[in-house]
């Protein structure tokens, strides 16, 4: 049994907030993070995973290899991305994803801020948008203490 | 060596102070701060300006996998530099107290500043 609890747009990835307060909060059992660029430096990905709560299962994908990699994993799972087009990749390869949180994304290049650590470019906002569309819940919530502000009512 | 503490908000430019409090002003260290809203890549470049091009470069991070952290590692790919993690006050006070500090040394030495007193002093209630 193995199930897509949330997925979180981040472009730190794995750090405190989500090692401290979110994997607890979901009571996960797996976290997979999803990142082309991450997948292929073996000395980041040994940082990475060093991190990882070692009462979880932790893993790095790149988004081609998602599917294969969910399939041995168990229980409730946390997704981990940079950008929103990486869920949409997935959503359009079957993936069940029924919730995504943004809870960090950088600003520069002409990207416009939502609110406090979130900017998103046009593009991400699209894909966002279309996504919440089509039935896929998408917050605003850094930590789990945040009260979530849906995307499409802001 | 230039020495940059780097942590969440502004623990490190006050466990600075407190350090130099003992130790005396130390003209090769510095903190930044990584503050609510910063981006990774703004938190980067104010490692890298502080670093300024110097040689010999160690940096000590609050906690392993935090940003401050994270953002130290992708330093670390780059050139060689020292980074610690998990700073703290006997730690720093320890360093810089040394002339040519052995950064394992260092480690080691630290491991044993973290002391529950009342295990140490037989000070247990029965029921403990």
């Amino acid at each position: 049994m193995r199930e897509i609890i949330l997925a979180r747009i981040d472009d730190r990835l794995l750090h405190g907030q989500v090692v401290v307060k979110w994997i607890p909060h979901l009571e996960a059992d797996a976290v997979i993070i999803i990142d082309d660029e991450l997948d292929k430096n073996d000395f980041l990905k040994k940082v990475t995973l060093t991190a990882a709560p070692n009462t979880i299962e932790a893993r790095i994908t790149s988004v081609d290899n998602f599917k294969e990699s969910f399939q041995t994993v168990k229980g409730r799972t946390l997704l981990i991305a940079k950008s929103p087009q990486v869920f949409e990749s997935l959503i359009s390869q079957g993936v069940e994803i029924k919730r995504i949180v943004l809870g960090g994304m950088g600003s520069g290049n002409d990207r416009k801020n939502l609110y406090r650590n979130i900017h998103v470019s046009t593009e991400e906002m699209a894909s966002l948008i279309k996504m919440a569309d089509h039935n896929v819940e998408v917050d605003i919530q850094i930590i789990p203490d945040d009260k979530p502000k849906n995307i499409l009512k802001i | 060596m230039k020495t940059i503490i780097v942590t969440h908000g502004d623990f490190g430019t006050e466990l600075l102070k407190s350090v130099e409090m003992i130790v005396g002003k130390q003209d090769d260290a510095c903190a930044v701060s990584l503050n609510p809203g910063d981006s990774t890549e703004e938190l980067k470049n104010r490692i890298l300006e502080v670093m300024n091009g110097n040689g010999r470069v160690c940096i000590f991070t609050d906690m392993y996998g935090g940003t401050p952290f994270n953002v130290s590692v992708d330093i670390l790919q780059g050139r060689y530099i020292h980074l610690l993690t998990g700073v703290n006050f006997p730690m720093l006070i320890e360093y810089f107290m040394k002339d040519d500090v052995n950064i394992d040394n260092l480690i080691e030495t630290s491991k044993g500043t973290l002391i529950y007193v009342n295990r140490e002093m037989g000070f247990l209630k029965e029921e403990e």
